[in-house]
């Protein structure tokens, strides 16, 4: 179980996140919803402790840095480093024996070319095999259907619902709510810089049309369009 | 439009200067003067100066012609705007040597520097790493910054592997030691830029072991890498033994600082001033007694950070 205590963030003057709490038990997908630079990916990388913050993150299951496989909206490759070897390297550094990576391949990546090379969707499809290959309890997936190929966003899907079979812990943020109500148990909405009470399934088609109206239908007036 | 994209180089650069901690009119005026008193001494004191600079020259065009780069002004701009920018830019950059070829009256070396970074400008080809044929490296998958090092590196040991050669071929030791000292300098090399946080954060281990682990892998692989050369050195120029433990056992040295040095301050880059310290350091090793324990414990205290130790 992770507990999320009152989290806040500011860089300067801008305070991102203002006392995000929530509670996120094993067996379970959580979606978080928010406008771009609403604070979604500051949140996964104070999970993470990526990034200094107020308040507090407890992990019940021993180190959540150890456990957690990150997958960023841009995951980083370094230069000159094949696919395989991003592989391997994310399995040595977690002291997790690989076995032939070739066979575990489960997205059919171009192993042996540089990964720095890769079309966006590869490049997340390879970050993703990566964290999977890590055997983590808990995956924070930032984006992970963005710049997918649609086999892959329903792969990605059906993974996101086997590891929840799996007990796993699973946090991820998208901007296509079908994606998010098909894979998540509950969905937080991150506005001003703290969450919504969670919004259970039977609850989606409503908070959809909530979204619809509340902002794009506004917006859409301010150029004309409604 | 173009009168704006200087500007924005320039203001670029000053950024870089002022990021990495220096006055940009004093690194400005510092680089000059290294520049002006370097390639006298290459030009005045050694055969092929020329021939040198003309390479350097070569190194600071080539990055410019990176695919990224170029597909990014030309879908931004007109075809004569990319053209003339960019050769533009490929003679403000070669101007410091071509004044250097000019005081020295080297014709034909300016006539070469003028057409090939013209040529460099107009042709639209890249020297970027975006080639999907992986160079092969003679080791396993780990350590990455070997794995990478190598494939960035690899003309400069070939070059390392032809001094030693040569030096072979005329009887000349220094120069043999001089190849490998190029080896060992890559081998550190391979350590002065931070990598990505996540490549350290997404290790399970605690700061401590981190850090030999990444040292002792460091000292093993850049063994691999000399080896060649120190026993070719020791076989064919054995007088030379003890100059030669000398300069392998400093470099080692050198390497574990870099190391130290780099994850002091992880993961921002390593400031100036750290640098310069190293770099003084050189000329005065017993500097280096009071700053290894220093860099070690920053080391640790930054990696504690990443690693939630």
């Amino acid at each position: 179980m992770i507990k999320i205590l009152n989290l806040k963030k500011e860089f300067g003057e801008n305070q991102v996140l203002n006392g995000v709490t929530a509670t996120l038990v094993e067996g379970n997908v959580y979606g978080i919803v928010g406008e771009n630079g609403s604070g979604k990916t500051t949140l996964f990388r104070c999970l993470a402790g990526l990034e200094n913050y107020k308040g507090e993150i407890e992990y019940d299951g021993g180190m959540l840095k150890n456990e957690l496989g990150l997958l960023l909206t841009e995951p980083f490759f370094m230069t000159k480093i094949t696919g395989l070897e991003y592989l391997k390297f994310m399995c040595q550094a977690r002291s997790i024996n690989s076995g032939n990576l070739l066979e575990r391949n489960v997205f059919d990546l171009p192993l042996n070319r540089y990964a720095e090379t890769y079309s966006t969707g590869m490049k997340k499809k390879l970050a993703l095999t990566a964290i999977l290959l890590q055997e983590n309890k808990v995956f924070i997936l930032d984006e992970p259907f963005n710049g997918v190929d649609i086999q892959s966003n329903i792969l990605i899907s059906e993974i996101i619902l086997k590891l929840k079979v799996l007990n796993k812990t699973i946090i991820l943020s998208s901007h296509i709510f079908s994606t998010l109500s098909d894979t998540c148990d509950q969905i937080f909405l991150l506005k001003k810089g703290e969450f919504s009470n969670p919004i259970l399934k039977h609850e989606y088609a409503e908070l959809e049309k909530s979204m619809k109206e509340e902002t794009v239908l506004k917006r859409l007036d301010k150029l004309g369009l409604k | 439009m173009i009168k704006y994209y200087f500007q924005l180089q320039f203001t670029r650069q000053v950024r870089k200067l002022r990021d990495f901690g220096v006055n940009p009119i004093f690194a400005s005026l510092a680089i000059l003067a290294l520049f002006v008193i370097g390639s006298n001494v290459l030009m005045t004191k050694t055969e092929f100066g020329g021939h040198i600079l003309l390479i350097v020259s070569m190194s600071w065009l080539f990055p410019l012609t990176i695919k990224k780069r170029n597909d990014f002004l030309k879908s931004s701009m007109s075809l004569i705007q990319y053209f003339r920018i960019r050769i533009i830019e490929n003679t403000i950059i070669s101007i410091p040597i071509l004044i250097v070829f000019l005081v020295f009256q080297e014709w034909i070396l300016i006539i070469t520097l003028l057409l090939l970074s013209t040529i460099i400008a107009i042709r639209v080809f890249s020297f970027s790493s975006n080639y999907t044929f992986p160079i092969p490296r003679p080791f396993s998958e780990f350590p990455f910054e070997f794995s990478v090092g190598l494939r960035k590196t690899y003309l400069v040991i070939l070059g390392s592997y032809v001094l030693l050669f040569i030096a072979f071929k005329v009887g000349n030791p220094n120069l043999g030691i001089f190849s490998l000292l190029l080896l060992l300098l890559t081998c550190i090399s391979f350590y002065g830029i931070p990598e990505n946080e996540i490549y350290v954060w997404v290790y399970k281990s605690n700061a401590k072991k981190f850090l030999f682990h990444k040292m002792k892998f460091a000292v093993f692989f850049s063994s691999l890498i000399i080896a060649p050369t120190s026993i070719f050195l020791l076989i064919f120029f054995k007088a030379q033994a003890l100059i030669l433990a000398a300069f392998i056992g400093l470099g080692y040295v050198f390497l574990l600082v870099v190391i130290l040095l780099k994850y002091s301050t992880f993961p921002r880059e390593v400031p100036l001033p750290k640098g310069l310290l190293v770099g003084f350091s050189l000329f005065f090793p017993p500097l280096l007694l009071a700053l290894i324990p220093y860099f070690y414990n920053q080391s640790i205290r930054s990696l504690k950070i990443i690693l939630h130790d």
